[in-house]
């Protein structure tokens, strides 16, 4: 049995990574992908270096979201993959904080 | 409150919380093997941070291993850690990556305890019980 929650229960329970995941794939999804690359917001970048293995990775999150695969692929390969484990992650998250235990013997 | 304090004494906050609503309706039995296996099963938070940070050293998303998430590992490792931005958040969170998979692992340890040791409503008649 399992009992349906209010829904400002329900918010209150989003765990904090969630809404970190969501608001990051947003981001990435509203920037233009042919414009100023991301690396203002890279910490490497601050650091002086130049090569970093996830660089691409937000231009290519934001080409899939506008439905260019090959694009994205070219940006970085992991792009697909990682919108599909973090939605993935985000999913689970919400299950798993809207779940009710509800046990007995 | 009182049977988390007995059996599972080195719980602090909201894990104790969820763990002591967990053996509110347990019995002796029940929640011993509860704190038994969920111990076994409980991930570290230490740990977590421990594994996060060796991200520094090129190995991003051990903690995401540790924590059984093969894919988050995979992405975190092979993007230095989402470009040290997903560590440097985890390393932040860590307490909370830990908190969220105990959470799932208990809900879990405590279904599988009613169903392994349900409680009997009149022990002494079960035929089955007697050569135990």
């Amino acid at each position: 049995m399992t009992r349906r929650l209010a829904l400002p229960v329900r918010l209150r329970r989003l765990p904090w990574e969630a809404a970190w995941w969501t608001v990051a794939l947003v981001s990435l999804a509203c920037t233009d992908p042919s414009g100023e690359g991301l690396l203002r917001l890279c910490p490497l970048d601050w650091l002086g270096l130049t090569f970093c293995p996830g660089c691409g990775l937000g231009h290519g999150i934001a080409h899939l979201f506008r439905g260019d695969l090959a694009a994205s692929v070219h940006a970085h390969p992991l792009a697909p993959l990682a919108v599909a484990v973090l939605s993935h992650r985000i999913a689970r998250l919400v299950r798993s904080a809207w779940r009710q235990p509800s046990f007995s013997n | 409150m009182a049977k988390v304090i007995r059996y599972m004494p080195e719980l602090e906050g909201d894990e104790q919380l969820h763990i002591a609503t967990l053996m509110t309706d347990m019995n002796e039995e029940q929640a011993e093997n509860f704190a038994h296996v969920y111990r076994q099963r409980k991930k570290d938070a230490s740990i977590v941070l421990i594994t996060n940070l060796l991200v520094f050293i090129g190995l991003g998303g051990l903690h995401r291993f540790y924590l059984g998430q093969i894919g988050m590992g995979l992405l975190y490792l092979f993007t230095a850690g989402l470009c040290f931005i997903g560590s440097i958040v985890d390393a932040f969170n860590y307490k909370q990556l830990a908190y969220q998979h105990n959470r799932e692992q208990a809900d879990e340890v405590a279904a599988l305890i009613y169903g392994a040791f349900p409680i009997r409503e009149a022990p002494k008649q079960l035929p089955e019980d007697a050569g135990e």
